[in-house]
């Protein structure tokens, strides 16, 4: 157990006494040991291999918060997790989404953006910026998403974590995906009268 | 309204429009939306995008994370790179160890360019990097003109082991004979200097391991060079022969000798002996390499034709030379036969001696290589079979080889054609007298295991010898795809009585598509043969996916459906074809489900469905388009509540049943029917389970039910019918989850115990049969399952115990079987998890032992999943899965 550990088990139990300060100051934390297993597991794995978030997370849990210290919800900790999931890989495509164009992002067509890892790396990083915008109209919505998408949990870990049912997050999350979807759609059409603006 | 205030009200109503069928939109967004033109716009909007969001975010940004972060990895970030005093210019090529680049010394002390190969980092540790400056200096001192050698090596400062080797610039050895169409005396003149590279190094006590084309480049002056000599070593388990994920093959199967195929075989000079007499085979075979795989896994299968169809060095010959071209080329089998035998004692001593041999045919005087005798065939074979060989199989068996050898003999002489070609008739029609009329008779009789693995034993020897006989007659090498295919399926055919060899099933299936395959290239056009090429690939799908292989069976059913795909296309009015393409596209789907990937599933699914109401529509009489159809919704429905979309399943299911049900009460006797309803009921009960709702328990319960009434409706019709019971048996035991779910433990263990007693009895009838031992296995796990649900954590661990001693009884009397190691895994798991749950109450000494027993049960299961992937049977599905298990001894160490 390093010095972070004890860190983060501390901050974690800050922040689960409502303390919203303690959550900025875990994230760097959390993002640092999260980018580090990704890359860890990927330099093992062959290229066409699936990250497993879940095991990410856990892992990430199981360097980062003393087990003695009887911390025994994880629930929590997939929260900050599932942010700081999203950070590394938008950060990361956002840097290569970049770098493979040599400047500034362009729109591709959801058909395209399956086909290259570029590709790729675009539609994450403009989905991110959906995300964004949707948080500002549907927080919970913006949350179950990221929990899911970004922190590969299933329905009844998002709902232990947001603290509703499944049924609600099964409702949110449908409802989200059109919405993202379309905010995606209106990107690549070129116009699109949602609230979003790029560059913000 | 603000434009928030829309938003919101926006999402209520798309949410309660998404919670209802979409026939019931129009109703709702006029009671909802009435006057507010802008607030419908944005519902209709959004629902609009209903169909084309299904898939959308539903796999985690991780997958494409891997993509992202891989490319760090890429060539184009690795150039520029500094390896030790080196400096990478660009990648070369990329393995399961790492990766090999090209790049020159960056310290400006001499100029050179060298091919560096730098290890993935998983594999630098302490043990590997010793090993690694041992092996080095004796690497280093190889010095030979036929060895590309190794110049340096060390630890970057990443902490990566690097090798420096000469760079060749050269082609792949087969490509470079391919490419010039070498004549088979250049072929064996090249192969000749492979083998003194070879044995150079076997005098310094260095075995290369990996000999293959890949590894062998050839020079623009011609030489061959050896690359990675002793590297496999270097990057192979340690000497002490404990298992560590970095073992996994470090050698490539095709070209492996037996012994490094077994755990504990002894490796030698003569391990590489082997793979020069399997890269010679393949030299020779020039284009048709494709027999190669096939071919192979027959040891002591002569590589018969192997120089027949390259040019020679005498193009424009007379005729009257052909014969004496044959005795030649039989005398090159006999080398390379001889390099490949299963025994590294009768192979050739030493890669000289095999040198040597090949020397003696370029010069023309007669080689040291002999075919096996007959004596010494039949006595190995006697040897081999002496305890379980009926004496009828054994006249079988010596009047077989009797023929074979006869058929092979005479037809290389000439005078004696006609009575050789009676004979080759009369072997033929013994093979498909065995195999026709014989075995789907003994079939079904209990207790036929034994004889029935004979006749296939049977079957195979002499089908493979025919293969070799008849490479040009069309007819027979048709027929013999069929036999295979008929071999393949009692080997190993899911549902059909089978002997559980399921690798011996895929070989088989393997070795008639090799031979369709050819039959197509000769004639595109024969729609039979695609047909049929197209079955057998399905056929081979439904073995790979029994044994958890879904890469595979996903391959070969895209074979399949391109096959019945292209045939449909050319006759749209074909409704048998159009059914047969849903069914492979259901198949497919159905794979993709067990696999998780829905999102893959969901258009197959779909798409054999819109094809198969379609056919329905024009003949609503058709059974089978019905059939299909009932299975089509009922695959759709259970990938969808799988995936969450509980409402839509449910509705699916309800058409499924109606199918289903409407298919059996016009029919009530047909079985085939039954047991498609009897699939429907078993997969609705599992669609309703733990929702957390008693009502859709109650349903589930109810759907079990049905399925059980269903089924013994069938066996009193049919007492006989073993796969009934077997279904009995199975719903039993999905009867005892769905009891065990609404709180009824004792009612679901009592189900439970009526599914095993079946079980059992049928395990009686069939002493070898794996299928009824698995499923007394997975009966208990349910059991193991369902006593966890209630809480009751120590007869839940009993239950499980009990799994995991089934599995393990399988595991041992058939080592081929990788699904019951699996399952054993599974066992383990689950005993470690019930461990670790009871460690947490109780007292501290109870709390160690359970938490000792834990880490055991985790540490088991590691090594079950780490043995299949060293044998090459892991599904990558488990990836997570062993990474539960290391976390889990990690954990509680």
């Amino acid at each position: 157990m390093d010095e972070s550990s004890h860190d983060v088990t501390r901050l974690l139990l800050e922040w689960g006494a409502g303390d919203p300060a303690a959550a900025e100051r875990l994230m760097p934390l959390v993002y640092g040991e999260l980018r580090r297993l990704a890359r860890d597991y990927l330099r093992r794995e062959r290229p066409d291999h699936t990250l497993q978030p879940t095991a990410l997370v856990n892992e990430a849990f199981l360097k980062l918060v003393d087990q003695r210290r009887g911390w025994q919800n994880r629930h929590h900790f997939y929260g900050i997790a599932a942010q700081a999931m999203r950070r590394v890989l938008v950060d990361h495509a956002r840097a290569r989404a970049t770098e493979k164009r040599g400047g500034p992002l362009q729109r591709l067509s959801l058909e395209d953006v399956n086909v290259s890892t570029g590709g790729r790396a675009a539609e994450l990083v403009a989905l991110d910026e959906a995300l964004s915008g949707l948080a500002r109209v549907f927080p919970r919505k913006a949350q179950v998403v990221e929990l899911r998408f970004f922190g590969g949990l299933s329905v009844d870990e998002t709902a232990a974590v947001v603290g509703v049912s499944d049924k609600t997050v099964m409702r949110e999350w449908e409802s989200a995906k059109l919405w993202l979807y379309r905010e995606l759609d209106r990107g690549t059409a070129g116009g699109g009268a949602g609230g979003r603006h790029d560059g913000d | 309204m603000t434009e928030i205030e829309r938003l919101r009200r926006a999402d209520e109503v798309v949410q309660a429009a998404l919670a209802c069928g979409e026939g019931e939109w129009p109703a709702l967004l006029e009671r909802e939306c009435g006057a507010d033109e802008r607030l419908r716009a944005e519902v209709e909007s959004l629902l609009g995008y209903r169909e084309r969001a299904r898939a959308f975010i539903e796999t985690p940004a991780a997958a494409f994370g891997a993509a992202l972060f891989a490319g760090d990895d890429d060539a184009e970030e690795a150039a520029g790179r500094a390896v030790g005093p080196y400096r990478i210019v660009r990648e070369l090529g990329r393995g399961g160890m790492g990766a090999v680049y090209l790049a020159e010394r960056s310290d400006g002390e001499f100029e050179q360019r060298v091919a560096l190969k730098v290890a993935r980092r998983s594999f630098a540790d302490a043990d590997l990097r010793r090993r690694f400056r041992q092996e080095r200096q004796i690497l280093a001192s190889l010095n030979h003109p036929n060895i590309a050698r190794l110049l340096d090596g060390g630890v970057s400062a990443d902490g990566e082991p690097y090798l420096v080797m000469e760079y060749v610039e050269g082609e792949r050895v087969d490509d470079y004979c391919e490419a010039r169409r070498l004549s088979t005396r250049a072929r064996l003149r090249l192969f000749l200097g492979v083998c003194r590279g070879v044995s150079y190094a076997h005098r310094h006590l260095v075995v290369h391991r990996d000999i293959k084309p890949g590894n062998i480049l050839v020079t623009p002056e011609g030489v061959p060079k050896l690359l990675d000599f002793g590297i496999a070593k270097l990057l192979g388990p340690a000497e002490s022969g404990e298992q560590t994920l970095a073992g996994m093959r470090a050698f490539t199967p095709d070209y492996a000798a037996p012994e490094q195929m077994t755990a504990g075989g002894h490796i030698t000079t003569a391990t590489d002996v082997y793979s020069l007499g399997v890269l010679l085979g393949d030299l020779l075979g020039g284009s048709r390499r494709g027999r190669g795989a096939a071919g192979r896994r027959r040891h002591g299968t002569p590589a018969r034709t192997v120089a027949t169809n390259l040019p020679t060095d005498q193009d424009g010959a007379g005729k009257g030379r052909a014969g004496a071209r044959k005795a030649a080329d039989s005398e090159l089998d006999n080398i390379v036969a001889m390099a490949r035998r299963e025994d590294p004692a009768r192979r050739y001593a030493t890669a000289d001696e095999l040198a040597d041999d090949v020397g003696r045919y370029l010069e023309g005087r007669p080689v040291r290589a002999q075919k096996d005798s007959l004596t010494y065939r039949a006595g190995k074979f006697v040897r081999r079979n002496r305890a379980g060989v009926a004496a009828a199989a054994l006249a079988v068996a010596s009047l077989v080889a009797g023929l074979g050898v006869a058929v092979w003999q005479a037809r290389a002489a000439a005078r004696e054609r006609d009575r050789a070609e009676r004979r080759f008739d009369d072997v033929r029609q013994l093979s498909n007298a065995l195999l026709s009329d014989i075995a789907p008779k003994i079939e079904r009789l209990p207790g036929s295991t034994h004889a029935r693995q004979s006749l296939v034993g049977q079957s195979l020897k002499y089908l493979d010898s025919l293969a070799g006989e008849s490479a040009d007659d069309r007819v027979l090498q048709a027929e013999l795809a069929s036999a295979y295919e008929k071999v393949g399926a009692s080997q190993g055919a899911p549902e059909r009585p089978n002997l559980g060899d399921y690798p011996g099933a895929v070989a088989s299936y393997r070795k008639a598509q090799s031979i369709r395959r050819r039959l197509l290239e000769l004639d595109p056009a024969d729609a039979e043969n695609r047909r049929r090429l197209a079955a057998s690939y399905n056929d081979l799908a439904a073995v790979l996916y029994w044994t958890n292989d879904y890469a595979g069976a996903l391959e070969a059913h895209a074979e399949a459906l391109r096959l019945y795909e292209s045939l449909a296309a050319e006759r749209p009015a074909d409704l048998r074809l159009r059914l047969a393409l849903a069914e492979t596209r259901l198949d497919l789907g159905q794979t993709h489900s067990r696999n998780q990937r829905y999102a893959e599933a969901f258009p197959h699914l779909r798409a054999a469905l819109a094809s198969l109401e379609e056919a329905v529509r024009a003949e609503p009489g058709d059974t089978e388009a019905r059939r299909l159809l009932a299975k089509g919704h009922t695959l759709l429905a259970a990938a969808l509540s799988w995936s969450e979309a509980q409402a839509e399943a449910e509705a699916e299911m309800a058409k499924a049943v109606e199918a289903g049900e409407a298919l059996v009460g016009q029919s009530p006797n047909d079985v085939i029917l039954r047991r498609g309803l009897w699939f429907t009921y078993l997969q609705a009960s599992s669609i309703y389970e733990e929702l957390g709702d008693a009502a859709k328990d109650a349903l589930s319960e109810e759907y079990a039910r049905k399925a059980l009434r269903l089924v013994e409706g069938t066996l009193e019709k049919d007492p006989a019918d073993v796969q009934a019971r077997q279904n009995l048996a199975q719903s039993y035991s999905k009867l005892a989850v769905s009891a065990a779910n609404r709180g009824k433990l004792d009612e679901s263990a009592r189900y439970v115990e009526g599914a095993l007693a079946i079980f059992a009895e049928l395990e009686r009838g069939e002493p070898n049969g794996l299928t009824f031992k698995r499923n007394i296995g997975i009966g208990y796990t349910r059991l193991g399952i369902a006593r966890h649900k209630q809480g009751d954590l120590p007869r839940a661990l009993e239950a499980f115990e009990r799994s995991a001693a089934s599995f393990d009884a399988i595991a041992r009397s058939d080592a081929q079987n990788m699904v019951s190691l699996r399952d054993e895994a599974q066992a383990f798991k689950n005993m470690a998890r019930i461990h670790e749950e009871m460690a947490r109450g109780g007292a501290a000494a109870a709390r160690e032992a359970h938490l000792r027993a834990a880490r055991e049960n985790y540490q088991r299961a590691l090594d079950l999943l780490l043995g299949l992937q060293s044998r090459g049977a892991f599904a990558q599905v488990d990836r997570e899965f062993l990474e539960e298990m290391r976390d889990g001894v990690r954990r509680l160490r």
